[in-house]
């Protein structure tokens, strides 16, 4: 959830100086825009700096600013022309974003090293903790190449592992976007195997080869089928199982309770209860709940 | 319009224009904007200093000397108020840009929006369109990571409620050492002050806020801290050999140590470290996979597939 950037007018104001010496002539609303406010209060802003110089304060020492024509342009602020000093808070946010923007682009590129040396000597002049890994689960040779394919209007063919055909298959798609849902993230592309509109994960393309244009395909709201609702009673291991089901227990006292939740996939449902080893209890649908039954029963004659 | 804005932008220009430090009644007489009786100047400019202070700013006080019954001066180093960009060349300041950029949805989206404000006065023509704009590590980010961040730099304990595994959640007072990512989740590894270990602890099982103390400078950080992000993945010590069905279990199939072929199945090794999650993935793959060896192994999947029949049937 984005948080709001606290609106503190002194701070705007001497942020604004630099920023408008070096963009002389810009237009209010795109000052609204960067420094994501509204035009009354650029107005405003600007209306207090023209008050604001240095002792003395006649018009030799005052800043200059022009804005009739909606066009700002400013004069006589040397003292503070210059950007101000990134606060250590300031500067994590470019230290763990270079860290993981290093983790996903591969070796090969011909920023990688520019960047880990950059983060190299950020971290050794300040006192900002360096995060003592990034690791994301997607590689990042098949997040370059996509990025790419979706630049260009390639297409791709891929390897991906589908857990729950428990197959591995090279498919050709047309990515259209990546997509965050539910803390992972998917591609939406139209898989040309599957003549269909899809979305895969990302972190289970295996490898990644780009293909030659196509025609564009106009993307369709994906036909998505209605997600099935199923029950649980969690009997032990809770903290596990109901991460595992993607359930928020919201406290102790309440985990004995049946929780709802939904899949898109009726096989995910019965192979992940299995794996839960009992840990939680499919209550509802019955058909469902009976499959379980079917299919462990069906593995337990392995055994005997 | 407002006037205070106006009186402390001008204190900044002051004290920063300033080779020398100025006087408090050199600042009532000659900045715009003191205005009244001595006491509610004095008053004013304490606020002021305040509140420069909190934004950052580091007003310098000298005269402090005992010995000598000076009056204070003030200014503001131009070194402690600039940002140093000496020696950055234009595209290390573009890449900078592109850090912050990726917390803009983000848990440290203000911070991050205030860096670019400061960083929007340098135009770049860099071109970086093969740099990824969106980094999805960072939707995954706790909104208390600006906290577990400025706890390490400034050496402070934190406390929190932990959601254990049994989901009771108790309060755990940490001297946090280091953080990381790994396959989407946040971590955070220190020192567990009640246990006396160090632990590591995943950020969404981190129940509410946490509270970061007041004291600074609590502890130091060992330099041969435990390897943390080491200790998540435990070496596979343990062996297990599966009967999988041909063409079936991909999953075991990518890990499998060894493969041999037998009729229609095929018999795989693979090394695991936890018997949880072993048994989770042989579970998984329901009457695709057999255990073979460990016998231990073997009866632990039986029971469990009992209990899975008895409990849905």
């Amino acid at each position: 959830m984005a948080k709001k950037i606290s609106q503190n007018q002194v701070e705007r104001l001497l942020d604004l100086v630099p920023y408008l010496i070096t963009n002389q002539g810009v237009a209010l609303e795109k000052i609204a825009t960067d420094f994501q406010t509204d035009k009354p209060t650029v107005i405003d802003d600007l209306n207090t700096l023209w008050m604001c110089g240095l002792p003395g304060y006649t018009p030799l020492e005052l800043i200059d600013l022009s804005f009739e024509t909606g066009y700002v342009s400013i004069r006589n602020a040397e003292v503070l022309s210059k950007p101000r000093k990134l606060s250590s808070l300031e500067l994590a946010t470019v230290i763990v974003g270079l860290s993981i923007l290093l983790e996903s682009i591969s070796e090969t590129n011909p920023h990688f090293v520019p960047i880990s040396e950059l983060l190299a000597r950020l971290s050794s002049v300040s006192n900002v903790p360096v995060p003592i890994s990034i690791r994301s689960n997607v590689k990042a040779e098949v997040r370059t190449l996509i990025e790419q394919s979706l630049k260009s209007g390639n297409n791709v063919s891929m390897l991906y592992h589908s857990f729950l055909k428990d197959s591995e298959s090279t498919r050709e798609i047309q990515p259209f976007g990546f997509q965050f849902i539910d803390g992972h993230e998917y591609l939406d592309s139209y898989c040309y195997s599957s003549k269909d509109f899809r979305l895969f994960r990302l972190d289970r393309i295996k490898s990644a080869a780009m293909m030659g244009p196509s025609e564009k395909i106009l993307k369709e709201p994906l036909d998505v089928a209605p997600k099935q609702q199923f029950s649980v009673a969690f009997l032990s291991d809770f903290r596990r199982a109901s991460e595992v089901l993607n359930i928020k227990i919201p406290t102790s006292d309440s985990r004995s309770e049946e929780f709802v939740s939904s899949a898109f996939n009726n096989e995910w449902i019965i192979r992940t209860i299995c794996s839960l080893n009992s840990a939680a209890r499919l209550t509802k649908p019955a058909d469902l709940r009976n499959e379980v039954a079917i299919r462990a029963s069906r593995a337990l004659a392995l055994y005997v | 319009m407002s006037r205070k804005s106006e009186r402390l932008v001008n204190l900044v220009i002051a004290l920063l224009a300033t080779r020398r430090s100025l006087t408090k009644s050199e600042i009532f007489r000659t900045i715009d904007g003191y205005e009244g009786n001595e006491e509610s100047m004095e008053r004013m400019f304490e606020r002021d200093k305040d509140e420069l202070r909190s934004l950052g700013i580091e007003i310098e006080v000298s005269g402090l000397d005992p010995l000598f019954d000076d009056e204070l001066g003030y200014r503001i180093k131009p070194e402690n108020f600039v940002l140093d960009t000496k020696g950055f060349s234009a595209a290390e300041v573009a890449y900078t840009s592109l850090g912050a950029q990726l917390w803009k949805d983000a848990s440290l989206s203000e911070p991050s929006q205030r860096a670019l404000r400061k960083l929007s006065s340098f135009s770049s023509s860099i071109n970086l369109t093969d740099i990824p704009a969106v980094a999805p590590i960072t939707l995954n980010a706790p909104n208390f990571l600006d906290e577990v961040i400025t706890a390490i730099s400034e050496r402070r304990s934190i406390e929190f409620s932990y959601l254990g595994p049994e989901l009771n959640s108790n309060k755990r007072s940490v001297n946090v050492y280091s953080y990381f990512s790994n396959l989407g989740f946040w971590y955070f590894s220190g020192l567990d002050l009640d246990k006396n270990e160090e632990r590591t602890f995943r950020c969404d099982r981190v129940v509410g806020d946490i509270t970061v103390s007041k004291k600074a400078q609590n502890y130091e950080i060992p330099m041969n801290s435990t390897d943390h992000e080491g200790s998540l993945e435990k070496l596979p010590i343990l062996r297990t050999i599966l009967r999988v069905r041909t063409g079936r279990g991909t999953q075991l199939r990518n890990i499998a140590l060894s493969i041999q072929n037998e009729d229609e199945h095929d018999l795989i090794e693979i090394g695991y470290s936890s018997e949880t999650e072993i048994l989770a993935l042989v579970l998984w793959h329901l009457d695709d996979v057999e255990v073979v060896s460990p016998q231990s192994l073997r009866l632990k999947v039986v029971e469990s597939l009992k209990s899975l029949v008895s409990l849905h049937g």
